[in-house]
């Protein structure tokens, strides 16, 4: 149990984080644009 | 803007300049929110994804006492390696005057990237209302920030072990907006939902960039929350989710953990040293 959660958390964890700098980066991106 | 102890990169000082995307990253992912090697590889690979959606890094860390918006590979490594003190409001400047290593969390990233003129920066989840407030006033400094600095900040929801419903509440009394990002509800983190409603819903970056542009044109006070939910075929299973938070709480009961220290308990958070920190698989991450 506690073997996947591990192993399934740092999956996890590992997509949101990229998830989250890609979208913050298209965020971003299209601040530029409004300005 | 520059200073002996608050460093902007060239790279990212240039693409400020002239009006180009950047996004600010945090530090403690690196060295306590994920074990060796994995903190190391995910920190690379967040810096490629902004690149490759057209944007500059400015991955944010101190190193000998001066703070650095946009370290270099080396830089990044270097605080990997070092027994690097996790910073927030209340012991930057004590870090910073002792010249040592430390890595920003959201609260501390969150001033340098205003202060360095980056309007949005990208974490996992932030801090908030800690299970037994009531009873600890146990809140993260992370609230306070969001609601101070001018800074858009990308998260999934507040980390999974908090007070989930105070501490949105909490947002909700520091006027800190929350948007969610193809969502009408606040996500939880390794779940996409929780119950819990968001201020307003956007369907598309674009789309929260002009409600962020709106806020800043008309002058309202602090930062944005942008609630992203996990990626559909990344998220916990329910069951796998709400028994793996029972067990880790009851861990923490039957080990005598109260108030405060539930938190880095049911983190495996192992201090400072990168050979304390590596856990191994069966390390949670909450």
């Amino acid at each position: 149990m506690r073997l996947l959660t591990g192993e399934a958390s740092l999956r996890a964890n590992e997509a949101l984080l990229v998830s989250n700098a890609h979208v913050a980066a298209q965020i971003a991106v299209a601040l530029t644009t409004l300005r | 803007m520059t200073s002996s102890r608050f460093i902007i990169a060239e790279h990212v000082a240039a693409a400020l300049a002239a009006g180009r995307p950047v996004v600010a990253l945090e530090t403690t992912l690196l060295t306590h929110g994920l074990p060796p090697p994995h903190g190391l590889r995910v920190a690379r690979g967040l810096e490629a994804a902004v690149w490759e959606a057209g944007a500059t890094p400015a991955t944010i860390g101190i190193l000998a006492g001066q703070v650095h918006v946009g370290l270099d590979s080396h830089g990044i490594e270097t605080l990997a390696a070092s027994n690097a003190v996790k910073v927030n409001p209340g012991n930057l400047a004590a870090v910073v005057a002792a010249g040592i290593a430390g890595s920003t969390t959201v609260a501390a990233t969150a001033w340098a990237a205003a202060r360095a003129g980056i309007r949005v920066f990208a974490t996992g989840g932030i801090g908030g209302v800690h299970r037994g407030a009531t009873e600890t006033g146990d809140v993260s400094a992370d609230l306070a920030a969001l609601a101070r600095h001018p800074v858009a900040v990308v998260c999934a929801g507040a980390k999974a072990i908090l007070d989930l419903p105070r501490t949105r509440e909490a947002l909700e009394t520091l006027g800190v907006p929350v948007l969610g990002l193809g969502t009408d509800e606040f996500p939880a983190f390794y779940r996409r939902s929780s119950g819990l409603a968001v201020d307003a819903r956007c369907d598309s970056p674009a789309e929260a960039a002009a409600a962020i542009e709106a806020h800043i044109a008309l002058g309202l006070p602090g930062g944005i929350l942008v609630a992203n939910p996990i990626p559909g075929e990344h998220e916990l299973p329910s069951d796998l989710h709400d028994q793996a938070l029972a067990t880790a709480l009851a861990d923490a009961e039957v080990a005598g953990v109260r108030g405060r220290a539930v938190t880095p308990f049911c983190s495996n958070e192992c201090g400072c040293s990168p050979a304390k920190r590596a856990c191994g698989p069966t390390r949670r991450c909450w």
